[in-house]
């Protein structure tokens, strides 16, 4: 077995594992989970190490090395995986997370073990699916494979409060996005069986032709050129819209800070840390090299509504009372800032945009596994009720505060460096004004992070809270030492990390780029208004 | 050991220094003031290695870099610049701050948090330094940025205080405001040196102080390239000005500064006195060649800092708080150097930051003394008459106050002179206003000495002189207060014929062509500095008058100036205005969103849910588990797909 299949494979056959373990082995349990996401992490510091060092050539050759496997072959559906850059930096995201997750839900979780880790490591295989399979059906049911277990993991174990409410709405967004989202891959879908039927040498073999779920055969079917302008903007539409509810783009988000709200502190480490991240990652996968064009039409409105996100998700920040709505929030404005980087489709801005779901998957796997730590205590996250903590809780207070900076992109933590580059390219791209109002959403960010901060962990002491446990020990505190470590570690020498992204990211950009190109030396000459005309006329060429 | 490596260790010691605390030792206080006071110590050694090289020898300028980061074309660079402007400050730096360190030891005893000073005050060291040693923009807007994190934290040392905590954060949002700005200028210099690389050969586009320093000073790439992007240029330059604004603490920005007074004294000596705030200072003589081409940036860097030397100096007259008449003190010194900056005249403006740094972190540092002396009492109303308790403390005070007035020959007297020569040269207006602000510096702060040191003692506690650690700072800061001005003497005094040391070696190096070419060399203008000593007297004579003799009534002559000194003690509605922006303004408008959010978006959302649960139980009506229904619906369902086909109705 590949080493791809392997990374999908741990986690579903830990879940296995577990599922048979009898449920009062709760520490065996938490063994299995917590192994299994380590070995996932050590495949995933492999990778990263080929990467690093081959650079992107060995990634090739590693993906190029798997071959695909037919399942239904009458269908065109293959198990088939690989990786680029891009994906090395999202797959150690996810292991990352999972790893320090399991650790977290390793002391947090008392109640059902059993089920929640067999949810837990589905969850984990899912997101890995999507960020290494190369066939759009099995991307598509790897990322149900995550939402699924996602919904039951706030419904059963979130705050009792309004955890039905948001398993529900936040389960059915993303399956709404989601099929959206396959309407759009059905489109490719059947574009992509026309083109490989059209390349057939002789009719007779045209009619033999399978159809294919696979993105190269998507892929070879726009760089053909078969994939029209017209048919480009309505897919990418249909993909776009489908994957933008699960970054969360404005005004698809509403699910967001209520399912960060009401999951368990695993469950948020996992949603806002690696779930978010696979929305933007889909468009960078599949949307841009499949439909360049579409990309290029689309793109600006999408860099005016990440000033929607920055700006509006900030504001709205600034107006809770409740802790994890804070964040919550904010997670929704600092997607902006990813979303802003895809649009630029510049190198420094796409890559800036994925090191910075890299950066951000791991600072706010962080934030809210401190919430959680203190959460499970005081059962209250109502920032009025709260205050003084530091007293109470000195290192959960110092991490989260350490937490926050990186947030607010405070230089010497990966947020920063990434932000940076977005804005970077942003401007590169001539999005001049989007650009300020980019940064000045950090000095937004600040204003909301700052305050919370003082009015939860500072100030005079809060007698109500002195039963507070602070973190002791190692296990305790290893997985909150690991994530600042590593936001450190990126933030102090973002190198290794960019020259990971930088080759993967390369080529999509300049795909999209010299589509942009087209449209804008059309748009000079007139070409486009008879846009549809054109395309009319090629078709009536191609049937006559 | 080669300059670059000594640079690193002046860069990095601290930072170990910092590290160590964390990671090891913060149960053991005293092992981490040891730690931390080797650390600054050890960029002192390192600094003074480089500068027994650098200064003697002729003016050069050297930047060691390597790349830190490149992608998509762009490269930021890391690196250490070593030439006689970095030497400089990185010798106030961390001369100032080792005294500061080593008092700290002192004044921070039996504090719970004792480590976690020592790591944040580390920090703060490490970004300074990383701001002083800068080759490029990125680079020093980074260590700007935890310049103003670790200032964040130590404003908020005494987390359980509201009003500390409110201070700090006051104060980084306030830098984010400048770093809002200076962002935005970096982003636009460096693409509009992308732009102009398309059709100007000879430019390329790069973060680094030389290269862009060389392109704008070749004079053949210069024209073409103030032809087409004049505008953009100009205002690049004002928008990294944004950010010496906030960090020097200029009007409109210089709200925070006041507030940051709620940090521990030795704090508020080395930061909101000696370098932090300095750092604007430093930021625009470093990059110079920015603004000198540009009048209008200029007149507007020069007019800032007039009027910002103006009002603090207005305010700090109504102070009852010791540390707070300090505090608009430093806003004012911070506006005669803008002021000098932008009156061409950068070597002014570092001469004094140089002598400010030792007097000013001098003087906090005797306040923290009284304070520490009167059992942490910080009214001068509570005080008085402690000369006799503490005098090494009100010795060493008044020299700093005499040096900060302008009295000959002490430090203050050469820098402050340096400036209003640059003045009488450039505008006549702003020579005016140094001239009061000069006669008013000497009044606040005769003020300030008579009420804390003469008279009778008002307080209730038992004032004592402070221990060792405490007084031998003083002392080595009082030396250097006397002495400092030794520096630059200027061409003209007693028939001297070159300039002064520091405008040698400052001139040659920094932003050597920018700086000298057309900049005049300092000279000493003899009614200038009569005018400065006269007004420096009156003031003193002026406080004596009003709180030493009381020859005057302070309470009449109060009622007789009731508006302006309600407009002083408001602090001229700037705080006013200020919160009603954050509250009616800002607050408002994220309570719109949250508006939008609640009740229309989720409202939205909610009311398709609510729509389908609704069609949801309209259809479980029907699907009620009766069989016959089942069959009924299903055949109608049949007949009317089976017609559809058939018939294509």
């Amino acid at each position: 077995m590949d080493v791809l299949t392997l990374l999908c494979v741990i986690p579903l056959a830990a879940a296995g594992i577990v599922a048979v373990m009898p449920a009062t082995a709760t520490k065996a349990i938490k063994g299995v989970a917590t192994a299994a996401s380590g070995l996932c992490l050590g495949i995933a510091l492999y990778l990263f190490r080929e990467a690093l060092v081959g650079g992107e050539p060995a990634l090739i050759a590693l993906t190029e090395s798997i071959p695909r496997r037919p399942w239904v072959e009458s269908l065109g559906v293959s198990w088939s995986v690989g990786i680029d850059g891009m994906s090395v930096a999202m797959v150690l995201l996810n292991s990352i997370v999972m790893f320090t997750a399991s650790l977290v839900s390793g002391h947090a979780i008392k109640d059902r073990v059993k089920e929640f880790m067999v949810l837990f490591l589905a969850l984990g295989a899912g997101v890995f699916g999507v960020f290494t399979v190369k066939d759009m059906f099995f991307m598509y049911f790897a990322f149900e494979l995550a939402v699924v277990p996602m919904y039951l993991l706030i419904g059963v174990w979130g705050s009792p409060k309004d955890r039905e409410y948001a398993a529900m709405k936040l389960t059915l967004y993303l399956t709404a996005g989601a099929l959206v989202a396959l309407v759009g891959l059905l489109f490719l879908y059947f574009e992509t069986w026309d083109y490989l039927r059209s390349i057939a040498p002789s009719a007779e073999a045209a009619a033999q032709v399978l159809p294919s779920f696979h993105l190269d055969d998507v892929f070879a079917a726009a760089d053909s050129g078969f994939f029209t302008r017209a048919f480009q903007v309505k897919a990418f539409a249909f993909l776009f819209v489908g994957f933008a509810a699960i970054i969360p783009m404005w005004p698809l988000h509403t699910w967001s800070p209520i399912g960060h709200a009401a999951a368990p502190a695993a469950g948020s480490m996992m949603h806002a840390g690696v779930l978010m991240k696979l929305g933007s990652f889909a468009v960078l996968r599949v949307a841009f090299p499949a439909c360049p064009e579409g990309a290029a039409y689309w793109l600006p409105w999408v860099a005016l509504i990440a000033m929607a996100n920055i700006v509006y998700g900030g504001y709205v920040a600034m107006a809770q009372k409740d802790l994890k709505y804070v964040i919550g929030f904010s997670s929704s404005s600092h997607m902006g800032y990813t979303l802003l980087g895809i649009a630029s489709v510049t190198v420094i801005g796409v890559s800036g945009a994925v090191f910075l779901m890299f950066a951000h998957g791991v600072m706010t796997a962080l934030t809210f596994g401190l919430i959680g730590f203190f959460y499970d205590q005081t059962h209250n996250r109502w920032i009025p009720d709260l205050g003084g903590l530091s007293h109470q809780v000195p290192w959960v207070a110092t991490a989260f505060a350490l937490a926050t900076m990186a947030s607010a992109g405070v230089p010497g933590f990966a947020n920063f460096v990434s932000e940076f580059m977005v804005m970077l390219g942003a401007w590169e791209a001539g999005y001049h004004w989007q650009a300020v109002v980019a940064v000045f959403g950090v000095v937004i960010t600040a204003v909301y992070l700052l305050r919370a901060l003082r009015d939860v962990f500072f100030g005079p002491r809060n007698e109500r809270w002195d039963k507070l446990e602070d973190a002791k020990g190692v296990y305790q505190k290893a997985p909150f030492v690991l994530l600042l470590a590593i936001l450190l570690f990126f933030g102090f020498w973002p190198g290794p990390m960019v020259r990971v992204i930088e080759p993967g990211v390369t080529p999509i950009v300049e795909k999209v780029a010299k589509a942009i190109e087209k449209l804008e030396r059309e748009r000079e000459t007139g070409l486009l208004e008879s846009d549809d005309a054109n395309v009319e006329a090629r078709e009536n060429e191609e049937e006559r | 050991m080669t300059h670059e490596l000594l640079g690193y260790i002046a860069l990095f010691a601290p930072f170990v220094a910092a590290c160590v605390i964390t990671l090891f030792t913060l149960r053991s206080k005293a092992t981490s003031g040891g730690i931390a006071l080797a650390g600054i110590v050890a960029a002192l050694v390192a600094t003074v290695l480089i500068a027994v090289d650098v200064f003697p020898a002729e003016p050069t300028t050297a930047a060691y870099e390597i790349e830190w980061l490149a992608v998509g074309g762009v490269t930021i660079p890391f690196g250490i610049q070593i030439d006689a402007l970095s030497i400089l400050m990185s010798l106030i730096v961390t001369g100032v701050g080792s005294c500061i360190f080593l008092y700290s030891t002192g004044y921070m005893k039996g504090e719970d948090g004792y480590s976690r000073y020592f790591a944040c005050l580390s920090l703060f060291a490490f970004s300074m330094q990383g701001i002083v040693f800068s080759t490029n923009l990125v680079q020093t807007f980074m260590f700007w940025e935890l310049v103003g994190v670790s200032s964040y934290a130590l404003i908020g040392y005494y987390f359980h205080k509201p009003a500390a905590v409110d201070a700090g954060k006051k104060a980084f949002l306030t830098n984010r405001i400048g770093d809002f700005g200076m962002t935005v200028g970096i982003l636009l210099l460096f693409y509009t040196l992308v732009q102009a690389s398309e059709t100007i050969s000879g430019v390329t586009a790069s973060f680094t102080f030389d290269h862009i320093r060389a392109i704008y000073q070749d004079e053949a790439i210069w024209t073409q390239l103030v032809q087409s992007h004049e505008t953009a240029l100009m205002w690049a330059g004002l928008l990294i000005f944004t950010g010496a604004v906030a960090k020097s603490a200029q009007v409109p920005l210089h709200v925070w500064l006041p507030d940051a007074m709620e940090g521990p004294t030795p704090v508020s000596a080395l930061m909101h006195a000696a370098t932090m705030v300095a750092a604007g200072v430093y930021l625009v003589a470093r990059t110079y060649f920015l603004f000198a081409q540009f009048e209008m940036a200029l007149h507007i860097i020069a007019w800032m800092g007039g009027i910002t030397a103006l009002l603090a100096a207005a305010m700090a007259f109504v102070q009852h708080d010791i540390k707070k008449v300090l505090a608009y003190s430093t806003l004012s010194q911070l506006g005669y150097m803008t002021m000098a900056l932008g009156l061409l005249s950068p070597v002014a403006a570092m001469f004094h930051l140089t002598t400010h740094a030792c007097f000013k972190a001098l003087l906090f540092l005797g306040s923290g003394s009284v304070i520490h002396g009167c059992h942490h009492e910080q009214d001068m109303r509570q005080m008085g008459g402690l000369i006799k308790k503490m005098p090494i403390t009100a010795w060493t005070f008044w020299i700093g106050t005499l040096a900060l007035a302008g009295i000959f020959p002490l430090a203050g007297f050469w820098s402050k002179d340096a400036i209003l020569s640059a003045a009488s040269l450039e505008n006549t207006w702003l020579y005016g206003i140094g001239v009061l602000v000069a006669l008013m510096t000497a009044a606040y702060m005769g003020r300030c000495c008579i009420l804390t040191f003469h008279g009778e003692y008002r307080g209730h506690a038992k004032p004592h002189e402070s221990p060792a650690t405490m007084t031998i700072p003083l002392v080595i800061l009082a030396v250097a207060s006397l002495f400092a001005g030794l520096i630059n003497l200027p061409k003209g005094f007693f028939g001297r014929e070159t300039g002064g040391w520091l405008e040698h070696a400052l001139v040659g190096s920094a932003a050597a062509p920018s700086w000298s070419a057309g900049l005049p060399v300092e000279e000493f203008h003899p009614w200038v500095a009569v005018w400065g000593t006269v007004a420096a007297l009156a003031g003193i004579v002026l406080a004596v008058a009003f709180y030493g003799k009381r020859w005057v009534s302070i309470d009449r002559f109060v009622s007789a100036i009731k508006p302006l000194h309600t407009l002083l003690e408001r602090k001229y509605f700037f705080d006013d205005a200020y919160l009603w922006l954050v509250r009616e303004v800002q607050q408002r408008f994220a309570r719109l969103c949250d508006f939008v959010e609640v009740y229309i978006l989720r409202w939205l959302v909610d009311t398709v849910g609510a729509l389908h649960r609704w069609v949801g139980g309209q259809v479980r009506l029907i699907l009620d588990g009766h069989l016959h229904r089942y069959v009924t619906v299903a055949l109608v369902g049949a007949v009317l797909i089976l017609s559809y086909v058939l018939v294509g109705v």
